[in-house]
């Protein structure tokens, strides 16, 4: 009787093992995050950073910038949200697992993001979890945007001036300055085509054009085109603003030159 | 899943059995947004709440086909980090409606040691899934209707009169269709085709308690996701469950 438990134990220890080591949720399943982080409480964000790094020491400051977008962003789109956001801070690109330095990923559903927190605690910095924090902000107050465009755009074109340098007057200059290298709008808001373009171009002339219409047009047209998908927003945009996305992006550029 | 042991005691010395099993435990739901395969939310939003499940098994000696309903909901919701819990709004709940079909044939009956059967099925099904989320004033709302297909193993030990105990994996893909939506605007509707994959791992054993009835106790669980254009995610299942057999 006991060899047989053992015998039947054993082979119960060996499905458990193999099915745990295969299968589709091995290989496409999420990780678990480690527990090796100090927590800064500011007024909307639980900042998460390593024992001792530099982000640890940069959370109050990164807390307030963070504090200010979020009322900036609720303020520009007039649209309520109340949830608290958990910023996870990665000393670099290895600690958290990602391509490249200066990058982040939001988690909307979870009132998460992660980005790498490397020094100096500049604009550069501030941006990224500013952007960062808007995805999360916006898609929690407004729901899911309907292009690639929408959604990248409008996370830098909500960020806010008050201690960022890489806010809307900047992306207006940029405008000025890069007019040789932009893409059409009617391309950025193509879902199919967005992948393929050059994406630090692509995000800064979504974000100046959504800039734009927000300080022209209000947010609640904005908010009327946040949803149009790629199909429909040509059309959407002309039934919304009352003329062709030619006219616009023509009014835009001359903005941007006026403006700069 | 946590019946079966009861019918298939029998089926050793009488073919053609089938039996109905009752069952009722908790289960807790895990849920993160992905952004890439491996790639998840540090965060969890983790619920739980009742789930009951009925089986139904028709069974001979080396084949069974089993009929499974499940229904389960979760709630008292929170978003836990690895270091720090955040609780969510009181309304946040989760609602699962699933059945599945599976055909199973035995192998390797005691082959290796006597009571020992391996088993290998085909398994499809249909699940229902509602999200509801509640961000300030408004509420996100999503619902998910999926198609499965997967594969099972299974590994039986029921070597004395009484009492068996199996371990079964399942692994397998799921066909998607999602609607999503949020209160503060009717454009905000969204209907997405998705894919996705289920595995689970289950655990039961069960123990006779007359000639017709056993009672039995399960572990399951999953992981499951999703991967689609605008929103890919996955989600984790743990339940634990009382039942009740009864063979005819």
């Amino acid at each position: 009787m006991r060899g047989s438990r053992s015998l039947a134990l054993a082979f119960a220890f060996a499905f458990v093992s193999a099915a745990a080591s295969v299968g589709c949720n091995r290989i496409l399943g999420p990780t678990k995050t480690d527990s090796d982080w100090h927590v800064f409480d500011s007024v909307h964000f639980s900042l998460h950073a390593r024992p001792g790094s530099f982000a640890e020491q940069s959370a109050p400051t990164l807390g307030q910038v963070l504090d200010d977008q979020y009322d900036a962003t609720l303020r520009q789109l007039d649209v309520q949200y109340s949830g608290r956001i958990s910023g996870f801070l990665y000393n670099n690109a290895a600690d958290g697992g990602r391509d490249a330095e200066f990058t982040g990923t939001a988690y909307p559903d979870t009132a998460a993001f992660k980005a790498t927190a490397t020094p100096p605690l500049d604009a550069n910095l501030f941006s990224l979890v500013a952007h960062e924090a808007n995805h999360v902000i916006t898609i929690n107050a407004l729901g899911r945007a309907g292009t690639q465009m929408m959604d990248e755009g409008l996370a830098s074109a909500l960020i806010s001036e008050r201690f960022n340098a890489f806010g809307p007057h900047f992306y207006y200059q940029w405008t000025k300055t890069h007019r040789s290298q932009l893409v059409a709008i009617s391309k950025l808001a193509d879902d199919a085509e967005w992948p393929d373009l050059h994406q630090n171009t692509a995000y800064s002339t979504s974000a100046s054009f959504l800039a734009y219409l927000l300080e022209t047009s209000g947010p609640e047209r904005l908010r009327q085109l946040y949803y149009a998908r790629s199909g429909d927003f040509v059309a959407r945009f002309a039934q919304i603003y009352g003329r062709t996305l030619a006219e616009g992006e023509a009014a835009w550029l001359a903005f941007c030159d006026a403006r700069s | 899943m946590i019946a079966l042991e009861a019918p298939m005691l029998c089926t050793v010395v009488l073919l053609g059995q089938a039996g109905w099993s009752a069952s009722g435990g908790r289960e807790t739901f895990t849920y993160r947004d992905r952004s890439a395969p491996r790639d998840a939310s540090p965060v969890e939003w983790t619920g739980g709440g009742p789930s009951l499940f009925i089986i139904h098994e028709r069974a001979t000696a080396r084949r069974a086909h089993r009929f499974t309903i499940e229904l389960a909901r979760a709630g008292s919701f929170s978003y836990d980090g690895p270091v720090r819990s955040i609780s969510g709004p009181a309304a946040d709940g989760v609602t699962r409606l699933e059945g599945r079909y599976e055909y199973r044939r035995y192998i390797l009956r005691d082959r290796l040691v006597r009571g020992f059967e391996a088993g290998v099925g085909l398994q499809g099904g249909g699940r229902r899934l509602t999200l509801e989320r509640h961000t300030g004033t408004a509420t996100q709302a999503m619902s998910s209707t999926a198609g499965t297909l997967a594969a099972v193993a299974s590994a039986r030990f029921h070597r004395w009169a009484r009492w068996s105990a199996e371990i079964e994996w399942t692994n397998g893909l799921a066909f998607l269709r999602e609607h999503e939506s949020h209160s503060v605007d009717l454009l905000s509707d969204v209907r997405l085709w998705g894919g996705g994959w289920l595995t689970d791992l289950a655990a039961s054993g069960a123990v006779h308690v007359s000639r017709r009835t056993a009672v039995s106790a399960s572990y399951l669980s999953t992981g499951e996701g999703s991967a689609g254009s605008h929103h890919s995610y996955a989600f984790a299942r743990r339940r634990l469950a009382l039942g009740v057999t009864y063979e005819r």
